[in-house]
């Protein structure tokens, strides 16, 4: 088992304590998000990784520019920090319009719509991750209303970086797929501030 | 013969900017190169960071970095990544290869903030006015032309040989990557 403890972030939480995090809140809003969208839904968890800012912004920056769909909260509590939960824009925007086909019963392409469904499923997903943490840590993590953005995801990573992260804080990195007629990713961050125990 | 001007065109296809980035060498976030005429320097993804570019137009040679930070807090870990030391190394690597920092033009591109947050700090706005202040008042290089602020992402290619720096910005249509 990978014990290695997020330790500047110091919520006592290792890799393990994240894959359950991720399995259990990905099986409930997957139940949410199905019922929302009158559909099956399934979010699946692929892996987890816990990556220093540095090797973060490495690892992405290395990649071709990707632009994404970003759904993002500030996040207040044990530690403060930022949840983003991010798709490739081309993705998200088939998704989208299958969503809205089956919700309208019409091919109508609006992105104000699709960005607010978009806006609707990174909610459900944020809610269902900080209330598993609460119920499975007790660790209460409060998050503002998600925004949504389409930008490059290393544009949107050093933002936040910039803002955020100190060189110390290790930020914990959810790599998911929804599985339906084709498998599409997903990947939800949180990314922590200053260190902070309250 | 023409005199090169330093000038940033903006770039609406998506085609032409996929062929910018094909033939450009890529300058990766906290790095910066120089070199002379010819040649195409790429970086891609600025957020907040900013792209400072220097062009001697007379060799022509230029430098381009991509830098994330003002300026470095205890340690210079790595001088392009901060728009101080990025700025003094360009320079001085310029200067090697014959470049005048008299005729030396700079133009800046980036700052953006993208998320809106509740307690953003502006990193972007602070990197901006650092290279403003540090090209101009302790170098004395005019700064010819600029494209910062907003919040959308850009990408930069600059051909060195034409002093031409092409800027695009990110896409912002989730169905456009449809059609």
């Amino acid at each position: 088992m990978n014990t290695q403890k997020v330790s500047k972030v110091n919520c006592a939480l290792n890799i393990s304590d994240f894959e359950n995090i991720g399995k259990t809140a990905f099986k409930e809003a997957s139940k949410a998000l199905s019922e929302l969208l009158n559909q099956k839904i399934q979010l699946k968890l692929i892996s987890v990784l816990v990556l220093s800012p540095i090797d973060m912004i490495n690892a992405i920056g290395n990649e071709l520019p990707t632009e994404v769909v970003a759904g993002y909260s500030e996040v207040e509590g044990v530690v403060d920090g930022v949840l983003l939960m991010v798709m490739p824009v081309e993705h998200a925007a088939t998704t989208a319009k299958k969503l809205l086909e089956q919700l309208l019963g019409a091919n109508i392409l609006s992105e104000e719509m699709a960005l607010d469904l978009f806006k609707e499923i990174t909610n459900i997903v944020f809610g269902t991750i900080t209330s598993t943490v609460y119920n499975k840590y007790g660790i209460y993590l409060k998050y503002s209303v998600p925004r949504v953005v389409i930008d490059n995801f290393v544009a949107i990573l050093d933002n936040i970086a910039l803002i955020y992260i100190t060189l110390l804080n290790e930020v914990v990195i959810l790599n998911a797929e929804i599985e339906g007629e084709e498998k599409l990713q997903l990947k939800l961050l949180f990314i922590p501030g200053e260190h902070k125990i309250r | 013969m023409a005199v090169r001007e330093l000038r940033i065109v903006k770039v609406n296809d998506h085609s032409v900017a996929n062929e910018l980035r094909k033939n450009a060498t890529t300058v990766g976030i906290g790095m910066f190169k120089v070199s002379r005429n010819p040649a195409k320097l790429g970086t891609w993804a600025l957020g907040s960071c900013v792209a400072i570019i220097l062009f001697d137009p007379l060799l022509p040679a230029g430098g381009l970095a991509h830098a994330l930070l003002p300026s470095p807090h205890r340690v210079l870990d790595s001088p392009g990544k901060y728009v101080t030391s990025a700025i003094d190394a360009m320079i001085r690597e310029l200067k090697s290869l014959g470049a005048s920092v008299k005729r030396l033009k700079a133009a800046i591109i980036g700052g953006a903030n993208i998320l809106d947050f509740a307690k953003n700090i502006s990193v972007s706005a602070r990197n901006v006015a650092t290279a403003r202040k540090v090209l101009s008042i302790h170098y004395g290089i005019p700064v010819v032309d600029e494209d910062v602020g907003g919040n959308v992402g850009r990408n930069v290619v600059f051909d060195i040989g034409e002093g031409t720096i092409y800027v695009w910005y990110t896409r912002r249509s989730l169905f456009g990557s449809l059609r």
